[in-house]
């Protein structure tokens, strides 16, 4: 084929890419957003289809069968939990305005500096063999097409004079140049870039299925008819994805691929800055996988099919989509395939070395710049254009670093080898940028730390032995390792061996950068700036978090500066409209010269991050207003809001608690009051009829001696006894009330001595013996032989025992009453029960008795048989011996009251 | 905006099958070189599972559509 044609159709597609961008760009300008729907958002993302899965994936099939899916189900599985990861990145980029995977990072570890620089290294030297893959597949498929069957045309000739594949390279970052860094943009937006690369994603897929029909339809009879072919030349190996072996490749391609499809530097960038809605991901998340499937349907069938059609000759699998229309004497399909490999490839290249530019430009170059002071943003002039020079001179740099690693490296290798080093080495952000989005504690030494051991091991066993394998650096390099030490061979480190290269770099990358991040995490103080952060990371789906700005500044710069200062990046007129804007928004007047407020600066601050990255928006800005930037106690502010939230409504948890409580102690004390007031009455009405009948009897019978002088002399002695009897009875109930009362008060006014308590109950009850006969019971004693002594005020002893069996004397059975008084030692004192035989106390009546005014077993119509004070004063007694008082039933019948009361104690020794 | 539902529960128990049927020890039962309907077994199961992870993430995505959708919706998640 002419490679004049080739040439020309070539330049024809890049014009029509950037007549594309161009006019998307104006209609943008226009307010007409193009690019507005989430069709356009999936195709592009669809950058993530590059020369390697155009032509590298049927070379690894062609090799290996379906062991090259890994790649593709990675991301799908990744886009299953979006919810849980994409979404929150995507929703953090917009609050934060971040621009960059290296911007993602530092951001979220408190707008480091040594973090994005660090993150921008790694993805520059990371990227570096992916571009060099583009460049290679480039060159490789121009010179195939223009020279295949050419017996006179080198493989890697050059029909220019110079290098194609430099020649591809420069051409590449011109196109860069002029796509991507025409002006600032304040949000990061390229509408043109994101329209073009949509474009390209829908070329490469339709000239890879035309390609895929071509072969499965048109050379053979369908998809059974090829499959049956291949098997019967002894190529059902390739029907699988890698039987008889440990599938280690298969699942660390997958988590590579997991990571790639989120860290990659150019998903990073389409997928979550560049998205301007976030709804549009619902579509791309189904979309998306959709897209891999089909473009991954024919990879098997061109590979079985370019195997049946060189079978035997040495042609180089990773071009068959090329080779075999042409070998089928297609010339325009092989035309087609190749504009479409060209996409691919200039699709991966623009967008990764814009990404890379804005990475270097903001987060590398222009933070240098300010620290060093060799730009002062106090003076005047335009910043806009220093910016898009840093960023064309990377993109440059970036395309040769590309280049130069192909001279190096690329040649010996197949696409997807070098293609798998580039994952790796964005695999290594993964420990990083997902600890940042759920951990609050990671802290930036820990990524810090992370980040640079995961990147030179991956430095030390990856990118190196390629170095070597090309003759770059001595071969013994992997034979023996470094200074010959076996310890340390670049494939076998530690002496790890029996995995596959990869697997071996990631499985140490890993360790070292997973270990690294996590334990110095632990370890390591973090900053007010970096907890804060954090936290508008972790949290950014949380109530209130997305609008809460995550600067405090204060300081005493005009509104006017302001501007100018904003101007002086994004262009005066772009500052203008979206001071307005804001001033729109906010509802209020912009005065030049009023100083600029908190929420001024923050939004100032939000353009320049917009423009060049946090961490050089925090330092401009902090720098305008002099060291009055951020204060600790400032951030700790915003920190205590919630804290401080937490702690109240924990506080009011506590105190709700405690009210609840008191109102059920009240609630008892309540109820108990009650009953008291009950028992009140009813011992008013009992005392005032027992106060009342022995005061009625001596006035009736005083009134009959004092009234009728006719009463017999044994008349009036017999009333005058009754008289006496019953002032007694009265004296007996005011003594035990006046009694009660002087317990009540004075509680240990005992006079305590050694009391032989059996003497004590056999007063007692021979004091009793006239009151037991006269009712004629039958009491027992059973007291033993003799017992310690009791700490015991003798006279209260004694009156207890008389008050409970003068009680039991009531209540037992009459005729036929029967007390027991029984005593015994026991480990807590002197026990001593006193039993009858009467009806027994009721269950809920058994505490109840020896309260005071309370009358056992009262029935509405019995006369009330005491003064309901007895067992009470007994009560007060016993506990003012430490004693303890209760009432059960026995098991035959009638109540026992029991109580102890404790002997006296051994004597101290004294020392 | 607070997420709601149980959409992200569901799609970890779907990440969780998927990552199951992809890997070893599964990845090996149907991984033979044998063709079943013309087409290879490893094949047509990968591509196959493949689309079935892809239908179940469309209908996890769908859009709510309005306030009163959402409860709808929400009772939905619970019972699929």
């Amino acid at each position: 084929m002419q490679s004049g044609l080739v040439v020309g159709v070539s330049f024809l597609y890049l014009g029509l890419l950037f007549a594309i961008a161009y006019y998307v760009d104006k209609r943008a300008e226009k307010g007409h957003s193009f690019i507005n729907n989430p069709y356009i958002y999936t195709l592009s993302i669809a950058v993530y289809c590059t020369s390697w899965t155009f032509y590298g994936s049927v070379g690894k099939a062609a090799k290996s069968g379906l062991d090259f899916l890994p790649i593709y189900l990675g991301p799908t599985l990744v886009f299953v939990v979006w919810s849980v990861v994409l979404a929150k990145i995507i929703r953090i980029c917009q609050i934060q305005r971040i621009t960059s995977i290296a911007d993602f990072i530092s951001s979220r570890y408190g707008k480091s500096f040594a973090l994005g620089a660090l993150v921008t290294i790694i993805a520059v030297i990371g990227t570096t063999p992916y571009i060099s893959l583009q460049l290679k597949s480039i060159a490789t498929s121009f010179n195939l097409l223009v020279g295949f069957q050419n017996p006179d045309f080198l493989t890697y000739g050059d029909p220019f004079g110079i290098d194609t594949t430099f020649l591809v390279a420069i051409v590449l970052a011109v196109f860069a140049i002029l796509f991507g860094t025409r002006h600032i943009e304040v949000s990061e937006h390229h509408e043109g870039l994101v329209a073009a690369i949509a474009f390209e994603s829908l070329v490469k897929l339709v000239a890879f299925l035309a390609v895929g029909f071509f072969v499965t339809f048109s050379v053979f009879d369908g998809f059974g008819d090829l499959f049956f072919k291949a098997q019967a030349h002894g190529m059902s190996d390739l029907f699988v994805v890698n039987e008889d072996t440990d599938y280690g490749q298969w699942m660390t391609m997958t988590i590579l691929s997991m990571a790639a499809i989120l860290f990659l530097p150019r998903q990073f960038y389409i997928t979550a800055v560049e998205n301007r809605d976030e709804t549009q991901l619902r579509t791309a998340v189904w979309l998306f996988p959709l897209y891999l499937l089909v473009i991954n349907i024919f990879v098997l069938p061109i590979a079985i099919s370019g195997k049946l059609a060189f079978a035997g000759t040495a042609n180089d699998a990773d071009m068959f989509v090329l080779t075999v229309p042409m070998y089928y004497g297609q010339s325009q399909l092989a035309l087609f395939a190749f504009i479409g490999g060209l996409s691919a490839a200039t699709s991966m290249v623009i967008v990764a070395s814009i990404a890379l530019s804005t990475m270097v430009c903001n987060n590398l170059v222009m933070p240098l710049l300010l620290r060093w002071k060799l730009v002062n943003v106090s003076e005047q002039g335009d910043l806009s254009l220093l910016l898009l020079r840093i960023r064309r001179a990377s993109i440059l740099i970036i395309l040769l670093l590309g280049y130069g690693y192909f001279r190096i490296a690329s040649e010996s290798y197949s696409l997807v080898t070098i293609g798998l080093v580039s994952f790796a080495a964005a695999a290594q952000f993964a420990p990083a940028a997902l600890g940042g989005l759920f951990w609050k504690g990671g802290s930036g030494a820990g990524a810090l730390t992370g980040l640079s051991l995961g990147f030179l091991v991956w430095l030390y066993t990856l990118l190196l032995p390629s170095f070597a394998q090309s003759g770059w650096l001595p071969l013994n390099f992997i034979s023996d390792g470094l200074l010959g030490i076996g310890f340390l061979k670049p494939y076998a480190l530690f002496g790890l061996e029996g995995l596959d290269r990869l697997s071996h770099a990631l499985f140490w990358s890993m360790l070292f950068n997973i270990g690294g991040y996590v334990i110095v995490s632990l370890w390591s103080e973090i900053s007010p700036l970096e907890r804060l952060q954090g936290r508008l990371f972790v949290d950014v789906f949380e109530e209130g978090q997305g609008a809460k700005s995550s600067r405090v500044w204060q300081g005493s710069v005009t509104i006017s500066v302001l501007k100018e200062l904003v101007a002086r990046f994004v262009g005066v007129k772009r500052a203008e409209k979206n001071f307005e804007a804001f001033a729109q928004a906010q509802n209020i007047t912009l005065n030049p010269h009023d100083t600029a407020n908190n929420d001024m600066l923050t939004h100032a601050e939000n353009l320049l991050s917009g423009a060049i990255g946090s961490a050089a928006a925090r330092v401009i800005i902090g720098s305008m207003i002099k060291g009055e930037n951020i204060s600790l106690n400032e951030v700790f502010k915003i920190l205590d809001e919630t804290t401080q939230v937490l702690e109240y409504s924990r506080m009011l948890k506590v105190k709700s608690n405690e009210l609840e409580e008191t109102s059920l102690k009240l609630k008892r004390a309540n109820t108990k009051l009650k009953e008291l007031d009950t028992l009140k009455d009813n011992f008013l009405s009992t005392i005032s009829h027992e106060l009342r009948t022995p005061l009625t009897s001596i006035r009736a019978f005083s009134e009959i001696l004092h009234n009728d002088k006719s009463v017999s002399i044994e008349e009036r002695q017999n009333f005058l006894g009754i008289i006496t009897k019953e002032s007694e009875r009265l004296t007996r109930l005011i003594d035990q009330l006046l009694y009660l009362a002087k317990m009540d008060a004075r509680s240990t006014d005992l006079a305590k001595a050694n009391v032989d308590p059996v003497a004590a109950i056999q007063e007692a009850v021979t004091s009793m013996d006239g009151l037991i006969q006269e009712q004629k019971i039958d009491l027992t004693l059973d007291l033993p032989s003799s017992t310690p002594d009791i700490s015991a005020d003798r006279d209260q002893v004694v009156q207890v025992i008389i008050n409970v069996v003068s009680n039991a004397i009531k209540f037992c059975r009459n005729p036929g009453g029967e007390i027991l008084v029984k005593a015994q030692a026991t480990r807590n004192g002197l026990l001593v029960c006193i039993s009858d035989n009467g009806r027994g106390i009721a269950p809920d009546q058994q505490d109840l008795i020896f309260d005071k005014f309370n009358q056992g077993r009262q029935d509405c119509n019995e006369i009330p048989v005491g003064t309901g004070l007895g067992l009470a004063i007994c009560r007060q007694i016993i506990s003012g011996h430490h004693g303890h008082i209760w009432a059960e039933n026995s098991q035959d019948s009638g109540a026992r009251i029991l109580f102890t009361i404790p002997f006296v104690a051994e004597p101290e020794v004294p020392n | 905006m607070k997420r709601q539902g149980r959409k992200k529960e569901w799609s970890v128990v779907l990440f969780c099958a998927a990552l199951l049927l992809f890997m070893p020890p599964i990845l090996p039962i149907f991984d033979k070189p044998d063709l079943i309907f013309g087409l290879p077994i490893t094949f047509v199961v990968l591509f196959g599972t493949w689309a079935v992870v892809i239908f179940f993430v469309a209908v996890g995505a769908r859009q709510k559509k309005s306030p009163t959708q959402i409860n709808k919706d929400a009772n939905a998640d619970g019972e699929s």
